[in-house]
């Protein structure tokens, strides 16, 4: 449910790799907003979490419920959205088959300022998710183990109960 | 009325809204007066958030914490009555409406206030709730809904978290938790938690907040935001059994949101707050509190066009204004006047 705007967004002077995502001191200052180098995105897609892939953005569900935009975030709304990838290459870690089930929080905003106090952890050099990209990605999972909050999942009934993964590093990828 | 909000004002009181011109107000007022204590969070005249005690009236208001240091807020009694758990906050620490239990630290004291002692440290025990005997707390963390023991410090049991992410709530007979979940599909799903099984199931799915439970355990109420055709709609406050069945409207009026239902002991009355804008007025001074009678429900106020044409039949009052607050908590315990007073 909206919220009055009550956040103070969070600061971290470290994003230590594989930060659980949860409850975070509240009234600290807010992340730096600038996009990564090439050189420190690298860095941090390798070492962070314990999957790493390269996936092409197949399907975000559920848009028309929301008139064709992931939900805005006014009055300090904060969610995840589970959005599904083919995967391209696994280049760290296991994957249980050739889709993945990745949850992105707060997917209106690029991913280097998408952290704050509630998910500090969370960061990439991609501005934008757009259908049928490609993006190198550090993945966690189970997704309960490291994100407490607001998920939009629209999968939810499928009978394979395919595990969602939690996008901790999202960059494009040219490949 | 300016009179007496100057004297309040020197007692360090929180502010009282002028009362609402029905006179079964009165009647209702009378019916509650020496029905135990009220709790709840207010901006003290310094600016900060203390924690007040008034009769369910709105009479006899006093600051039980007084710590222009801190913001406290989120007060809970025990199940007994004799203590209170709430957070406790730097004074520059925001509350939020949504986040407020992972806010600051876990304090314990007696229910007057007096002797506050800290359990664990800044940002830990979110959304702590007391176990029926007082002697546990539930609390979420990622790795799921943790069983603390306030005796030796220790988690003595993990359950699974069934995706609830705010809002924990432990039943009075001890045998569910409910709070608030993305379990099956939907966001903002109040569930329900077998505590011996772990089994879950939904209460009401979609646009729903702050679970409480009735003290029969059997039953839930929490604030629900139907869809709407005009555009965001208003938050109300809903009930329903712990399965889910018998979902009903409790108050409603268009132009407020109602959040922070809370159930008296007996099961016969409930204190809420209706806000003007969405949020329960955590970002400024809390919001007008009310009290109705359960007996009365479903109640409808304003003109409130469309939930009329939805709910059909119902109520319009009385409701029992109340001062300005937030998060209240209501107990038949009596509860020793301070020192000195």
């Amino acid at each position: 449910m909206k919220r009055g705007a009550g956040l103070a967004l969070a600061a971290l002077a470290v994003l230590a790799p594989g930060l659980a995502c949860g409850p975070g001191p509240l009234g600290e200052p807010a992340v730096a907003s600038t996009r990564p180098s090439s050189a420190e995105a690298a860095r941090e897609v390798a070492a962070r979490g314990s999957v790493e892939v390269v996936a092409e953005l197949e399907e975000i569900p559920g848009l028309g419920r929301w008139d064709g935009e992931f939900p805005s975030n006014d009055l300090g709304y904060d969610y995840a959205y589970v959005v599904e990838y083919r995967v391209v290459r696994v280049l760290r870690g296991e994957v249980g088959g050739e889709t993945l089930l990745v949850a992105h929080y707060n997917p209106r905003k690029p991913r280097y300022s998408a952290a704050d106090s509630r998910c500090p952890g969370v960061g990439g050099t991609l501005g934008r998710l757009r259908l049928g990209d490609r993006h190198h990605l550090a993945l966690e999972q189970p997704i309960d183990a490291h994100y407490m909050g607001p998920l939009i999942d629209e999968y939810f009934d499928e009978a394979d109960h395919r595990p969602i993964h939690w996008a901790v590093w999202t960059d494009r990828s040219d490949e | 009325m300016v009179i007496l909000v100057c004297v309040l004002g020197l007692l360090g009181v929180s502010t009282i809204h002028a009362k609402e011109p029905d006179p079964r107000a009165g009647v209702l007022a009378a019916e509650v007066r020496s029905l135990g204590w009220i709790v709840y969070s207010a901006r003290s005249l310094r600016g900060d958030w203390d924690l007040f005690l008034m009769r369910p009236d709105g009479s006899s208001i006093r600051n039980i914490t007084r710590t222009p240091e801190f913001n406290e807020a989120a007060p809970r009694f025990s199940p007994d009555g004799t203590r209170l758990l709430y957070r406790r906050l730097a004074k520059d620490e925001a509350l939020d409406h949504d986040r407020y239990g992972f806010a600051g630290e876990v304090v314990i004291s007696d229910a007057s206030g007096a002797n506050p002692r800290p359990v664990g440290g800044p940002g830990e025990l979110p959304w702590a709730s007391w176990s029926p005997d007082g002697e546990q707390l539930a609390c979420l963390a990622p790795r799921g809904i943790e069983i603390l023991d306030l005796r030796s410090g220790r988690i003595t049991r993990r359950l699974s978290r069934h995706g609830i992410y705010q809002q924990l709530s432990w039943s009075p007979d001890g045998r569910w938790l409910c709070g608030v979940s993305n379990c099956f599909g939907e966001l903002w799903t109040v569930v329900r938690v077998n505590v011996e099984t772990e089994e879950v199931n939904a209460v009401n799915s979609y646009q729903n907040c702050t679970p409480d439970w009735f003290p029969d355990s059997r039953r839930l109420l929490f604030s629900f935001r139907p869809p709407s055709r005009t555009g965001y709609g208003w938050t109300q406050l809903w009930s329903a059994d712990g399965n889910g069945e018998n979902l009903g409207l409790l108050y409603g009026r268009e132009g407020r949101h109602i959040y922070g239902g809370v159930a008296s002991p007996d099961g016969r009355h409930v204190v809420f707050t209706s806000c003007g804008s969405d949020g329960g007025g955590a970002d400024r001074e809390g919001a007008p509190m009310h009290l109705m009678r359960l007996a009365d429900a479903p109640m409808i106020q304003g003109r409130s066009s469309e939930l009329r044409e939805q709910v059909g039949a119902a109520s319009d009052g009385p409701v029992l204004a109340l001062p300005g607050g937030w998060e209240p908590h209501w107990t038949f315990a009596e509860i020793p006047p301070e020192a000195g007073g």
